[in-house]
């Protein structure tokens, strides 16, 4: 993107700000306003919903999202390693593009690759994470809230405004990484809230492993070199209790390196890639009555992309990708609530897509464009032990492009409903159950990319059905809380957009070929043990069995074999301790075998593995209310070498050691 | 995006036995094989290639005889390309390792590995040939490398045109195949000539776009097949596959076969060649006389037998069997089908774990 006109763009919207930042300073006494984001009591959603809250967060071992949400069952995180290595997510088997990822309440929107790095949102601003097919809380959200199988929902904690307060934050650790951030908060009257968070994270990511070559000394991970900026803005503007716009303005900047997968007897790579991403969303919501809401949100979203090879053996002697996204989105929403246990709600959004070469490939390329409108309409009844939920999402998709055929228009009604039911007023025990029916559409790489895109695609059907039983208990014996939940699902994918060598290994295209089954099991089990002296003691314990095979072609050696790099059994389990100022967490993650190819042959064995880590923090509050706390994280403490994704080695024993310090107003 | 690694050169070291002296074939006497060794150049996961050997006696597949044989080796390395058996010694040219790997041709025992150059300029080796008791192997590096057959050493490098692919000798010339493939699709379209006697280029012969496999006809008629531009996305204008005939007295282009014969990939033995597409499409091979220039059979396999994508083709120029290599779906473990020479199927054998089979080599 274009750094000069982005600032621009940034000076201008923070301009529309003046007035309402001079308007707020008249208020000078600070109230204490808490709208503290509610955690959601899992045990009674309509849809399986899991979430970490930053108290959760700061107990895991994890520096990105992409750590924190391997410890939800369910999810299958593809870890390229390192710092640097791209992470994304697979929700019960159905694949990276169809989880959608909404940031402070807006859909983050990637139409080029649609498979987003999660290792791109570090957690030093998220307060709370949660996963489930879509925001069960509310039925008042934009229709793209609803078009995903599954939505990883990430919330900022300067979209969070309390009071005044500022953070300062250092950390630093093995391979080279130092990571310092900021953050500051201010409540100017009772209505005007505004934050600012910046955080900077370099690593030489040049960690040793295992060789591959048997006999030889470790090698060391090269050109695994990183580097972030991060910058956010938030502002909300209370007229009343029920009348709240909120602005956010986000900016991230990333270059590294790509090691790439370890080549035996030629371990070398220097390919680069960089990423800028820029957006700015608003949001305005308000009762208009007792009985009607309403919610508009705007985003505007710019993107670049820039690969390098600068080995490459053509006559320019370098292979460059230089990709400019842009996304413009709005949405509104009406809610009504007929009675107590009726309500329902209507929203209409309409997204802009664009996409640009600018290589030495644009020449040919589509450059597409895409307008996508969608409408979705939402019941909502609760009884006193019964809440039904229904929506159905009208999806229209039209595309332009500068050159060549465009894909397919999109016209798709997709249904969804959920219930849950708890079997008495006294009772521990919910079920739930429920059904959704959604598709991704073609992502511009799939049908445009340069010599492998396929303009004939279909989008991709994805059906899961869910029928689930939860467990929720305040006292029992040793126990002040226990939540067990357990899921048992079917999802089938139908037309998956699969990437075919078509005359080599390295001429690819993409064909609608794939159909995967998918039958799996979710468990949660949350605890929180009483109190000991003055030791607390909670433990989370998550597992997840997935069978998912691959039913696309009858005559294929892989027919009903289980798809590659999906384990059938995955673990992680939490122990967190409490005393006095201290707190000790260990973490476990756990996968079964798998494999990287369809074919089950010990070639293609891809090993089981499990990680042990320690996180310490130490705390300290002083009289004037302000926090210190220095925390030491101790990852894969048993020093073991393993692999998600085969010949790319994940990181053994490594540490981390921070320093926080917060200072609020009293 | 990736490299376009544009397979498959037979290395036509038989065919160079068959024709060394003046061009005229002779039938020198030659040993039954024992058994076969089955290269497959590997998936997607890095580091699969595979050296596999086929017992025919037992009719049994070793499917990882590399490290059967080189119990301290941990894998070949990643993408065989190519291989030849030249000299006694069996040399395995492997791309993205860039290496070429030297073993006992009887034994499969590991010689050497011989590094094609070192960080961070590798280059690449392609295809290797065998002549005057020296290994020619052409390189990503615009190159043709010269391998000192008795000190296993790296010599010489030839400078040539873009992404040279397969070579082959006639007489005291070294063809080779300019791609240009990774300026895909701004391609080459010539032959390097190199006089052997000089280990240098002497001209640069045009022929079909994007070049790829070159074979020499018993009548010393060179053959070079071209992938053309154009496929699966077709950017305009298409230019189909196509083979050229060059006349090796001359180092002239002699003929370009007419649009019938839109083929990437041919293979030689004697008067016999063999067109075909490694990414499948109509029929297996066609079957064609180069002496009188016509086809000898539309398709080669005349029982019914299919073969998905056809990744190489050799010939056990022993008893004229014919190997043609499966590479399915480029993913599973492909196959190698033998058949007559009348194209009637004799045995198929899996090379699980090997994927994308390209060659089969004669153990003698």
């Amino acid at each position: 993107m274009n750094l000069k006109q982005t600032w621009r763009y940034f000076i201008f919207t923070s301009g529309l700000l003046l007035p309402l930042l001079l308007h707020a300073q008249k208020d000078t006494l600070p109230v204490v306003k808490i709208i503290s984001q509610e955690s959601t009591d899992i045990s009674r959603t309509a849809v399986p919903f899991q979430q970490l809250t930053k108290k959760e967060l700061a107990s895991l071992n994890s520096l990105s999202v992409a750590d924190a949400v391997k410890y939800f069952s369910g999810v299958l995180i593809k870890d390229y390693g390192g710092i640097g290595g791209l992470k994304t997510i697979s929700v019960r088997s159905l694949g990276a593009n169809h989880t959608g990822i909404m940031y402070d309440g807006i859909m983050v929107g990637d139409a080029q690759g649609g498979q987003i790095d999660l290792g791109r949102f570090s957690l030093d601003n998220i307060e709370t994470i949660q996963l489930s097919t879509s925001r069960p809380e509310t039925i008042l959200m934009a229709a793209r809230s609803y078009a995903s199988a599954a939505v990883l929902s990430l919330s900022s904690s300067t979209a969070n405004i309390q009071k005044r307060s500022m953070t300062l934050k250092l950390k630093g650790g093995s391979f080279g990484f130092f990571n310092p951030a900021f953050s500051f908060k201010d409540k100017i009257g009772e209505r005007f809230g505004h934050g600012v968070s910046a955080e900077y994270q370099a690593a030489d990511g040049d960690y040793s492993y295992k060789n591959y070559v048997a006999g030889d000394a470790d090698s060391k991970r090269l050109n695994a070199d990183i580097k972030t900026y991060r910058a956010e803005y938030d502002a909300s503007y209370l007229f009343n209790d029920s009348n709240q716009i909120k602005l956010k303005l986000y900016y991230y900047n990333a270059k590294r390196g790509l090691p790439g997968a370890v080549i035996l007897y030629n371990n070398f790579s220097n390919q680069r890639l960089n990423n800028e991403i820029f957006f700015s969303q608003a949001s305005w919501k308000k009762n208009i009555s007792g009985r009607s809401k309403i919610l508009f949100n705007a985003k505007f979203t710019k993107d670049y992309k820039y690969y390098l090879d600068p080995s490459y053996q053509n006559s320019v002697g370098k292979f460059e990708n230089k990709f400019n996204q842009q996304e413009l989105y709005v949405s509104g929403a009406y809610s009504y609530q007929f009675s107590p246990a009726l309500s329902a709600s209507y929203a209409a959004d309409y997204f802009n897509s664009k996409l640009k070469r600018t290589d030495d490939f644009a020449a040919g390329f589509a450059d597409p464009e895409r307008d996508n409108f969608l409408y979705n309409i939402a019941v909502d009844y609760s009884a006193k032990r019964l809440n039904l939920t229904a929506n159905i999402l009208h999806t229209i998709l039209n595309e332009r492009v500068q050159n060549g055929s465009t894909g397919r228009k999109l016209n798709e009604l997709s249904p969804a409903a959920a219930l849950s039911y708890h079997f008495s007023d006294s009772s521990p025990l919910h079920a739930r159950v429920f059904y959704k029916r959604i598709f991704r559409a073609p992502t511009f790489d799939d049908l445009y990319y340069t010599n492998v895109g396929n303009t004939d695609l279909k989008p991709e059907f994805v059906d899961q059905y869910n029928i689930g039983l939860s467990f929720n208990k305040k006292s029992l014996k040793n126990i002040e809380g226990l939540i067990i939940t357990l899921d048992i699902y079917y999802n089938q994918v139908k037309d998956k957009i699969l990437a075919v060598p078509r005359q080599n290994l390295f001429q690819w295209t993409m064909l609608n070929i794939g159909q995967v089954e998918i039958k799996g099991v979710d468990a949660t089990v949350l605890a929180k043990w009483k109190q000991l002296g003055s030791i607390f003691l909670t433990s989370r314990l998550s597992y997840t069995y997935q069978d998912a095979r691959d039913m696309s072609d009858p005559s294929s050696a892989v027919y009903k074999k289980q798809i590659p790099y999906t384990p059938k059994h995955s673990a992680a389990v939490g122990i967190g301790i409490s005393y006095r100022n201290l707190d000790l967490s260990y973490n476990v993650l756990l996968s079964s075998y798998r494999h990287s190819l369809g074919d089950q042959v010990p070639e293609n064995l891809a090993k089981e593995w499990a990680t042990q880590d320690l996180t310490f923090m130490y705390s300290l509050k002083t009289k004037y209310n302000n926090n210190y706390r220095i925390t030491a994280e101790l990852n894969n403490i048993f020093n073991k070498q393993y692999e998600v994704i085969k010949f790319y080695p994940m990181p053994r024993f490594n540490y981390r050691i921070g320093i926080i310090a917060t200072f609020n107003q009293s | 995006m990736k490299k376009n690694l544009y397979k498959w050169l037979l290395p036509a070291v038989l065919l160079m036995q068959a024709c060394s002296k003046d061009d005229v074939p002779v039938n020198p006497v030659t040993p039954p094989a024992k058994g076969l060794y089955a290269i497959s150049e590997g998936g997607s996961t890095p580091n699969s290639a595979k050296l596999g050997f086929y017992n025919l006696g037992s009719s049994t597949f070793t499917g990882d005889y590399f490290v059967q044989q080189n119990p301290s080796e941990t894998a070949l390395g990643s993408t065989s390309n190519d291989a030849i058996i030249y000299g006694g010694k069996l040399y395995i040219v492997m791309n993205i390792s860039s290496e070429v790997l030297v073993l006992n041709a009887y034994t499969g025992a590991l010689i050497k590995r011989i590094n094609f150059g070192t960080t961070p300029n590798f280059k690449f080796p392609r295809y290797a040939v065998g002549t005057r008791g020296k290994v020619y192997v052409s390189a990503y590096d615009n190159t043709v490398n010269i391998i000192d057959t008795s000190a296993l050493t790296l010599g010489a490098a030839i400078p040539v045109g873009k992404d040279p692919e397969g070579l082959a000798v006639q007489g005291n010339y070294l063809y080779v195949a300019n791609s240009g493939g990774l300026d895909y699709p701004n391609v080459d379209s010539t032959v390097s000539v190199i006089d052997l006697n000089t280990n240098a280029e002497i001209k640069k012969i045009k022929v079909g776009y994007n070049p790829n496999k070159v074979e020499v006809a018993s009548n010393g008629d060179v053959y070079v097949s071209a992938y053309g531009v154009g496929f699966p996305t077709p950017p305009a204008p298409i230019i189909p596959a196509s083979v050229s005939v060059i006349n090796s007295t001359s180092n002239t282009l002699k003929t370009t076969l007419g649009g019938a014969y839109q083929y990437s990939h041919v293979r030689i033995f004697g008067n016999i060649a063999y067109f075909f597409n490694n990414y499948g499409g109509a029929g297996t091979a066609r079957v064609y006389n180069t002496d009188t220039n016509a086809d000898i059979r539309a398709e080669f396999i005349t029982d019914g037998t299919t073969i998905t994508t056809p990744y190489g083709i050799n010939i056990d120029e022993q008893n004229g069997d014919v190997y043609i290599m499966d590479a399915k779906d480029y993913v599973t473990a492909g196959a190698v089908t033998c058949f007559d020479k009348n194209g009637k199927k004799k045995f198929t054998f899996s090379v699980a774990p090997g994927v994308s089979p390209n060659k089969v080599l004669f153990n003698r």
